[in-house]
Parts: C-alpha cells; structure tokens; sequence
C-alpha cells in the first residue's frame, strides 16, 4: 500500500518586476551604442541676420479749441429756444435752465495728423446715430467735414480728397416737449447732465 | 525503469560506440585581420550677414497712389528685403533644412509695450526655392543662401486696438538667428 506524499513544490524565485527589467535593457543598449564610441549627434549651425529697423507712423486729432470753448468746440449756443412756443432765441445764450423743445448748436474743429505710407481709415462721431447724456436730451452730428470733404451717413474717409486735414462737425443738443406720446419724453424737472460721451474717433483701416 | 531512464541509457551506449573507433570531437576555427582602412566626416555651417543697408520694400499692397518706398509702417504692413548669408558644406549624403523663428526682438524708442513684429522667411538655395523646414541637398564648397526675410507690424483685434503707443517709434530690430538642422541621410529625398 502506497503511501501518498505531499508534493514538494518548488521554491519560487524571486523574479525583477518587468518595468525594473525594461529598464535595465534599455540602459545596456545605450550602453551598447556608446560603447564604441558612437554618435548620436547631427549638425547644427546658427547664423546671425542684421536687418536694421523701421518707423511706425502716427494718427492723432488735435483739437483746435476756439477762444471761450474748451477741448475743440465752442460753448453751445442757443438757437431755439423751447417752452410753449418755439422760435429764434432772443439772445445765444445758454440759459440756465433748459426747458423742452430747447435746441442748443456746438461747432468742433480738429487737426487730424496723417504719418504713414499706408495710413488709411474713417473718422465718427458717438452723436453720428444720437447720443444721449440722459433721457430726453439727445445730441445729434448735423455736419462732418474733413478739408472739402463732407460726411456719407455719417461718417468721413482719411486721407480728404483734396489733401484737407482740418476737421471740422457741427453738433446740435435737443431737449424733447413733454409730450407723453413720445418714445423719449423730457427729461425730470431738476435733472443734471453732461456730454462727456460725445467722442469723435479716427480709426485706422488695414492696409 | 521508466522510459527516460531507458532513453538515457541509450543515448550514453550510442556515444560510447561512436567514440570507441578513437574518434575525435574536434573542429577547426582559424582567425583574420581585416584591415578597415579610414573614412573622414563632412562640415556643414552658415554665416550670417549684415544687411541693414539693404532697403525694405513693402510687401503690403496698400491704395493706389501711396508710397511705394519704405517710410513710415502703419499697423498691418509687411514689408520684406533679401540677405545673403552663407553656407559652407561637404558631405555625400549632406542633407540640410533652414529655420528662423517666428518672431524678432524690437527695440523701440521711445518705448513701447504693445510693438510686436513677426517674421516669415523662405529661402533660396542653389537657384531653387526652399521652404523653411525643407530639407536640400548642400552642394559641396561655400554658396550664398538668400533669405526672403518679411517682417509684419501685425494690425490690431478687438481686444489690442488701443495701441496708440506703437505711434512714431523708431525700431530697431534684433538679429534675425536663422539654423541650419542636417537632416538624416536615411529619410531625405533621394539624389
């Protein structure tokens, strides 16, 4: 009768992980390659190109400020005068109080300076479509005029036609009736404004 | 006895019998020197060079009736020259590319923190046109390489229109550093 033994199983070996084992045969063949007294190398070479430089040119409107204006335009004058009835003011002074139907007149004349080869591009005016400083007071561009060149909807091409740097808009400021029927009554009894957003713009094109 | 018990004993008798006629286990190995001689490497470099003087042409084609010398750059414009530089080769399978980066550094007085300037190049090479990155085979000896060298005044966005410091400047322009790569025999064009 036979006796059954247990089986002796063999003693594992402790075997390196395969990561360590990679990385252990990647270095052996580096090694291999440099061993004799390979490259891996190839050619470079940097050379130095002067080019000297260039100018940029300029764009800028300067305003040319009347005596008694201020930042190009003339202090607003009156030129019809509002209240229950319209008509010629008596006097083009601004009162000091504005009432509905008022309309008051501003003329701005600016320098524009052209330096540029390809300097190109269109001036605007915030009051092109209607600005309003506040509700019920609307100023509005009547006129644009850069040398001899007048404004189309709006707007003035640079360089003029005839060479003219001299910019010259006209702006008028209104102050609407009380009439509740329309969509911008006048403005609260009392109310301040200013018309620091009544910009006028040169934008240069892309060549 | 098992069948790899009778297989061993086996295999022992036949070697027995083999050798028993005093054979021999023996081969013959004989050894030469085999004389590699010598081979010699090739060269590649560039040279720079210096043209400052040379005049920009524009490259931007702008309205009828402006200037059409280089004077004052706006916003948007290109303009371009030729400098030659030089490229000194010599090897079988001499195969190069060129490249130049993408930008250049300015110095703008008065200063300016909105200027940029890229830069494009293309290159000619042995009477052939070769894009930046191409590889050409060199041919041996020094041999002028014209660089077609561009530089854009890069016109504003949205979100840099208001660039108004970039007004009236007087640029002065760093070193264009234009590399040569050789490029790997193996993966070029074929002669």
């Amino acid at each position: 009768m036979s006796s059954v033994q247990p089986r002796h199983r063999a003693v594992r070996r402790h075997r390196l992980p395969a990561v360590v084992g990679g990385a252990c045969a990647a270095t052996v063949a580096v090694v291999l390659l440099l061993g004799g007294n390979g490259s891996l190398a190839y050619w470079t070479s940097t050379a130095p190109v002067k080019s000297g430089g260039f100018n940029t040119g300029r764009l800028t409107l300067t305003p040319v400020t009347p005596a008694g204006g201020q930042s190009g335009c003339t202090a607003w004058s009156l030129t019809q005068t509002g209240g229950t009835t319209s008509g010629t003011p008596t006097s083009s002074a601004v009162p000091a109080l504005l009432q509905p139907h008022d309309v008051l007149r501003q003329t701005c004349t600016y320098q524009l300076q052209l330096t540029g080869d390809h300097l190109r591009g269109t001036i605007t005016s915030s009051a092109a479509a209607g600005y309003q400083p506040i509700a019920g007071v609307t100023v509005t561009q009547q006129s644009m005029t850069l040398g001899s060149t007048s404004a189309t909807n709006g707007t003035v091409a640079f360089p003029s036609a005839d060479g003219g740097t001299t910019l010259t808009l006209v702006f008028t400021l209104t102050v609407d009736d009380t009439t509740t029927s329309q969509s911008n009554p006048a403005p609260a009894y009392g109310a301040t404004f200013s018309t620091t957003g009544l910009t006028v713009t040169a934008t240069q094109g892309r060549p | 006895m098992n069948k790899s018990t009778k297989g061993a004993i086996a295999a022992g008798a036949a070697a027995v019998l083999l050798l028993g006629g005093a054979g021999s286990l023996a081969y013959w190995t004989s050894q030469a020197t085999v004389a590699g001689g010598s081979f010699s490497t090739g060269n590649v470099s560039l040279t720079g060079s210096d043209c400052s003087t040379t005049p920009w042409a524009y490259t931007t084609t702008g309205h009828v009736g402006d200037p059409t010398t280089v004077g004052d750059l706006v916003p948007g414009d290109t303009i371009a020259k030729d400098c030659t530089i030089t490229l000194t080769g010599q090897g079988d399978h001499l195969w190069v590319s060129l490249t130049a980066p993408s930008s250049v550094t300015v110095t703008p007085t008065p200063s300016s923190t909105s200027l940029q300037a890229t830069v494009a190049t293309t290159y000619t090479y042995n009477g052939a046109s070769v894009a930046a990155g191409t590889p050409f085979q060199v041919v041996a000896g020094a041999n002028p390489v014209t660089v077609h060298y561009a530089v854009t005044f890069p016109y504003g966005d949205a979100t840099t229109i208001d660039t108004d410091d970039t007004q009236s400047l007087s640029v002065a322009l760093g070193d264009l550093n234009v590399t040569l790569t050789q490029e790997d025999p193996n993966s070029t064009p074929a002669a």
